[in-house]
């Protein structure tokens, strides 16, 4: 049975209640305690072959007869207004097909943009121009001859402040009475720290293919939603949804940053739309850089009280972002809801800057917070002489306090107690004699917390044909983190079936079996009890179809590894005698997420410590050894998961060390928005890392016990690499990053 | 000659580089574009024997050279020892630098007999991950040089 | 645009003299970045990969003469002993991927502060070989490079070497960059110690408008060193550092302040000499 249920959706801890469809056939969750064949041994990708061999394509990759290619137009400026654009001379370019500004009258819909008279931040798109070559469409631009006033801008945190350049409301939360508190807390801390504006920087950049066609549309996209972009396509441009194909075969990472459709495919578009060909538009690197979205800055001040004993009574942060013109709030997440606390208050404000406007990126807004409160958090456990790692323990808490609610599982104690087995953190201070390298090293810790507990709606099919082969069809898109393979291992699992005997699909739109955005650490808690749902209803199928062929009671056997087996042994035949007598029939199955439960809340826990090397002289910083324990419910793949970790603590790292757009305050314009001086890590920097779960199914959450990894394993990294720093030096930098002239300047 | 056979690309542009030609021109879009500035790696191919950023050469320099890209690594289907394991070892998540990274690994088992750790890394410096974390990068290195050395 | 691709020295310079002002990309390291981009456009490009008299290094006595297209993997392999400045400062270029292909020609023509091969070159008195159709002409490194990007090279004119002498003592180069590979320096260093004639050089990168010596430094620590042990006191290491620092002019930008590479090139002075010294120390006992 199927029905239509209101359920409680959460994506980025933004909730909401809407329809959605779940089946009363949805299997029980796995027992912790069950062996399983598949899920939870380490497995290789699905899609590694085609991956290594250079055949998978890309976005970037699509190549179509008579394509034409896009290059931008993009403001030099911060703030300005465009005085002149020699079309003419644009299209007068051989080769140049089609040229579009912000005075073209474009044929969707769009608030603002997406080509600006007067651009707000630099790198706004002004003008796009496509040609047979991009060596043409280049050309154009520069035919173009921009000319451009100057306007005045403001990118300058404190400058907004004072003008009070503040997007809408400024957002306050609170619990209890905390000036009292804090007034009568027997230990206060105050912290004032920042964080750098840090860019996604996905290694395929954003870009799309749009080529229109009789009114149908087909674009391939760099997007970590294609439901999402079908959905955004098909608004804009009046097109049903069923004529709209998304596809995503292959995407060179996201990050957060490709969401939808993104500018890219609603002007490649437009442009096949005018031009009847199709067309390709992929940003360059420095236009990604300037203009595909960030972390914003942060300016975040943290008062903590305690009593002597430390226990927390006060929690109060404020909180100025960055954001450009508009954005949302949620840095105060942590503030609100890491530790026990009675009185808490978070104050949050968005500053209307000349900035590209931020973005999802990995942990939008909870890293920042995590970064600011925990570093907080050390400076109280140094004031009360307590180990850090104790005073977190102490203050621990198990339910969500704003909505009051309890987790579905929480074993943020056990990650405490395993991520200082593994990095021997007791003896942490044996760090601070003397070495002979002359390098001041420390140990720090950070704790994690994230939503991820994924929901419905997600969705997955699975057939079984005459081969012998099962293909799970999904609506999800793999950017990177290997949902793909965990929806093979799960199905793989559920069926009985050897791991190469399961195909599985995504990536596009076309079989319509909707799945989530990858985004939010949402992806496996979701797709992946749909994905068991529908395998169940083809086993219990093929069951009953050995039944007739072994004539046997169907509730007497089991398929195991492929093979039919009776609950006596005295059956034991390959599922090939079943599936081979299907000719050109298939036996199918489908599969939903099911509701979240009602009255709780999922999240995901975790704790990191990090070891670092402080070369007094030069001011670098060496990250040595970072320990990540974290509490993801059921591991599906550990192999996929640890690597999913392991690129979190480097990106993390990085935000701690060195990534940050740097501006030139005459102009507002970034400086460094190139692969050269914008410093993503290369493995010359990665440190030692020690991985670990706790490895305890969420059964109350879904089927499979999984919830979400995306996000966690960047969140506490930060936050523990500042304050190793402050433990091998005694000095706390009151920015990130750690780059050598701050280090200087802070040991000065 | 590209991958073992002699091909004349048409369309080229003078100012068009030997990745842009292997992309647009070859129909070879193994060598991936991330940067335009040799600080990637993406577009690393061999020309003549030796690892280079294809964004960097000119493609008129390539002219009558012999290029070996990520697309000719393999023998027929069975995939070369390093890009087995690159898959075995978890190093490819997107894999959008996984061409690069390949090119460059096996380049080092080239030269080294039994590179040190540092050596790896250094091999590596030039190829930008923002997935892996390069952990599994480093583990499909050593994968690769332990199954050889057995 | 066109491209030529000489094959011969002679052919190169005669194209050099057809179309003065003509782009040479060798490595391309350099060029191609500018070419990507859409900056750089040129009419009419020589390629000089074709030219192999240009790919080898030979020695003279106590001269080494590097060809102008030397990759920096060659001359790591091959000159690490004889100018073990030069090839200490040829590790930090790039990627395996950059120094197989990019020269120490093409760092001398690009003439950016931040060359990492520079400052070795300065140190150690490096003399550029410049020819054309009309002759050839050498020119001592310090008066070639001239400015950010400016140098003295004629249009009409190919760097056709780069000689400098064998060392002469222990040589050393640091550089500090943002990251710990593939880094544009944010400032760099080289000592050049010259045992014979009692004598220490030192040039600083991306410190200045161009890679600079400083003078002063190098008089205070050839005066104060004992060279017969390869002695120097805390006080007179401290005081050559703070010399070098003072010889820099260095700008605030997008790499580092102006402060900071005072401080670290400081850093970098007393690390540098002093671990020179030691080598010195070790060959004296």
């Amino acid at each position: 049975m199927t029905r239509l249920v209101r359920s409680i959706t959460e994506m980025e801890g933004r909730f909401e209640e809407k329809w959605v469809l779940v089946s009363d056939d949805e299997p029980e969750a796995w027992a912790s305690d069950r062996p399983l064949a598949i899920v939870g041994h380490e497995t290789p990708r699905t899609t590694g072959p085609t991956r290594v061999s250079g055949a998978a394509r890309y976005t970037t990759d699509v190549s179509l007869p008579g394509m034409l290619h896009v290059a931008a137009l993009r403001s030099p400026l911060a703030h300005g207004r465009v005085t002149g654009l020699n079309r003419e001379a644009a299209l007068a370019v051989p080769g140049v097909r089609a040229v579009l500004d912000s005075t073209d009258t474009l044929s969707f819909r769009s608030r603002s943009g997406p080509l600006y008279a007067e651009p707000e931040h630099a790198g706004a798109l002004l003008a796009v121009v496509a040609a047979d070559t991009l060596v043409a469409a280049r050309a154009g631009v520069k035919a173009l001859a921009l000319t451009i006033d100057p306007l005045p801008f403001v990118i300058d945190v404190d400058e907004a402040f004072r003008d009070q350049r503040i997007d809408g409301e400024i957002a306050e939360e609170s619990r209890g009475d905390v000036d009292a508190a804090l007034a009568g807390a027997d230990v206060r801390v105050e912290l004032t720290v920042e964080t750098p504006t840090q860019l996604q920087t996905a290694l395929e950049p954003h870009g799309a293919v749009g080529w229109w066609t009789e009114g149908e549309l087909t674009c391939w996209v760099s997007t970590q939603g294609i439901f999402d972009a079908r959905s955004e396509l098909a608004k804009r441009f009046s097109v049903a949804p069923e004529r709209v194909r998304v596809v995503a075969d292959f995407i060179g990472g996201g990050f957060g940053a490709k969401q939808g459709a993104g500018v890219e495919a609603l002007l490649a578009v437009e442009l096949s739309r005018r031009t009847g060909r199709p067309v390709r538009f992929i940003n360059d690197r420095h236009g990604e850089q300037l203009d595909a979205g960030s972390r914003p800055a942060t300016r975040q001040t943290v008062r903590l009280g305690a009593t002597g004993q430390g226990d927390l009574v006060a929690i109060d942060s404020e909180v100025l972002t960055s954001f450009g013109m508009t954005g949302w709030r949620a840095v105060n997440t942590p503030a609100m809801t890491l530790y026990r606390c009675a009185n808490a208050r978070g104050v949050e404000a968005n500053l209307k800057l000349h900035l590209r406007q931020g973005n999802a990126f990995r942990a939008p807004m909870v890293l920042e917070g995590v970064t600011a409160v925990e570093q907080a958090m050390d400076e109280l456990a140094i004031t009360l002489g307590i180990d850090p790692l104790d005073l977190r323990r102490r203050n621990f808490v198990d339910v969500d306090q704003p909505s009051g609610l309890p987790y579905t599982s929480n074993q943020l104690l056990a990650c405490y107690d395993r991520v200082a087995e593994l990095s021997g953190w007791v003896g942490r201070d044996a760090l601070l004699e003397p070495s002979e390298d002359g390098l001041l090293r420390g140990m720090g810790c950070a704790t994690q917390i994230w939503w991820g507990g994924g929901g419905p709606p997600s969705h997955a099919t699975i057939r079984i044909g005459g081969d012998g082969i099962a293909t799970v069809v999904t609506g999800i898109q793999d950017i990177g983190t290997g949902t793909l393979t965990a929806a093979q291992m799960v199905a793989a699992e559920e069926l009985g079936l050897p791991l190469d005997r399961v195909r599985v699909t995504g990536g596009d739109t076309r079989p319509n079996v909707y799945g989530p955005v990858a985004g939010g650490s949402q992806t496996s808690p979701s797709v992946l009890p749909a994905v068991r749902g529908a395998a169940a209803e083809v086993k219990r199928t093929l069951l009953q179809l050995a039944g007739d062929v072994f004539e046997a009671a169907p509730a007497d056997l089991d398929l195991v590894n492929g093979r039919f087996r009776s609950s006596d042994g005295a059956l034991d035949e390959p599922y090939t005698e079943v599936t081979g007598k299907l000719g050109n029939a298939t036996v199918d199955g489908s599969g939903m997420r099911g509701a979240n439960p009602d009255g709780m809340r999922a999240n995901t826990f975790g704790c990191q410590v990090a070891q670092v090397a402080v070369d007094p002289g030069t001011g670098e910083v060496r990250v040595e050894h970072v320990w990540a324990v974290h509490d993801i419910g059921r591991v599906i793949n550990p192999l996929g998961a640890r690597s999913q970790v392991e690129g979190g603590i480097l990106q993390g790292m990085a935000f701690a060390l060195s990534e940050e757009v740097a501006f030139d305050p005459t102009t507002g314009v970034p400086t460094n928005a190139w692969l050269d001086d914008y410093k993503i890590p290369s493995i010359a920097d990665v440190p030692a890392m020690t991985i670990a779960f706790v490895d305890v199914p969420d059964t109350a959450l879904n089927n499979v016990g999984a919830k979400g990894l995306g996000e966690p394993p960047i969140i506490p990294t930060p936050a523990a690499i500042a304050n190793a720093f402050r433990h091998a030096t005694g000095r706390r930098a009151l920015a990130l990053p750690l780059t050598r002239a701050r280090v200087v300047e802070t040991l000065a | 000659m590209v991958n073992g056979t002699a091909r004349v690309a048409d369309g080229v542009l003078e100012s068009d580089s030997l990745l842009t030609m292997l992309r647009e021109r070859l129909d070879l879009p193994g060598s991936k574009g991330a940067c335009e500035q040799g600080e990637c790696g993406s577009c690393s191919v061999y020309l003549d024997g030796v690892l280079v950023c294809s964004c960097l050469v000119l493609a008129a320099q390539a002219d009558g050279h012999g290029v070996l890209t990520v697309e000719g690594l393999a023998d027929g289907d069975r995939l070369d020892p390093v890009q087995q394991a690159f898959i075995d070892a978890g190093a490819v998540q997107c894999g959008f630098c996984t061409p690069g990274l390949v090119l460059a690994a096996h380049d080092l088992l080239g030269r080294h007999r039994d590179p040190s750790d540092l050596e790896i890394r250094e091999a590596l410096a030039g190829n930008l991950c923002r997935c892996t974390g390069y952990e599994k990068v480093l583990d499909a290195v050593r994968l690769a040089l332990a199954r050889r050395s057995r | 645009m066109t491209v030529l691709r000489p094959a011969t020295l002679a052919a190169a310079l005669a194209a050099r003299s057809e179309h003065p002002g003509a782009l040479l990309v060798a490595g391309g390291t350099d060029a191609m970045v500018a070419i990507n981009s859409g900056r750089l456009r040129a009419e009419v490009t020589v390629d000089l990969t074709g030219v192999g008299e240009l790919a080898s290094w030979s020695r003279s006595g106590s001269t080494i003469r590097i060809g102008s297209g030397l990759t920096y993997t060659r001359l790591i392999a091959e000159l690490g002993d004889l100018c073990p400045g030069l090839a200490m400062a040829s590790r930090t270029v790039g990627s395996p991927q950059i120094r197989n292909r990019g020269t120490v020609g093409g760092n001398v023509a690009t003439a950016s502060p931040a060359g990492d091969a520079l400052p070795p070159l300065v140190a150690a008195g490096a003399v550029i070989e410049l020819a054309s159709t009309d002759g050839v002409r050498r020119v001592p490194i310090g008066a070639f490079l001239v400015g950010p990007k400016r140098s003295l090279l004629a249009p009409n004119e190919l760097i056709t070497a780069i000689e400098l002498p064998v060392a002469r003592g222990p040589q050393q180069f640091s550089k500090v960059g943002p990251r710990n590979a593939m880094v544009i320096a944010v400032c760099s260093l080289a000592v050049d110690v010259d045992v014979a004639s009692r004598r220490v050089a030192v040039a600083i990168g991306s410190a200045g408008p161009t890679t600079l010596r400083a003078l002063e430094a190098e008089a205070v620590a050839s005066a104060a060193i004992d060279w017969t042990t390869g002695a120097l006191g805390d006080a007179d290491l401290a005081r050559f550092a703070a010399l070098v620092a003072q010889a820099a002019r260095p700008i605030d930008d997008v790499r580092g302040t102006a402060a900071y590479r005072r401080h670290a090139l400081a850093v970098l002075a007393r690390r540098s000499l002093g671990w020179s010294l030691e080598a010195l120390r070790r060959a004296v006992a």
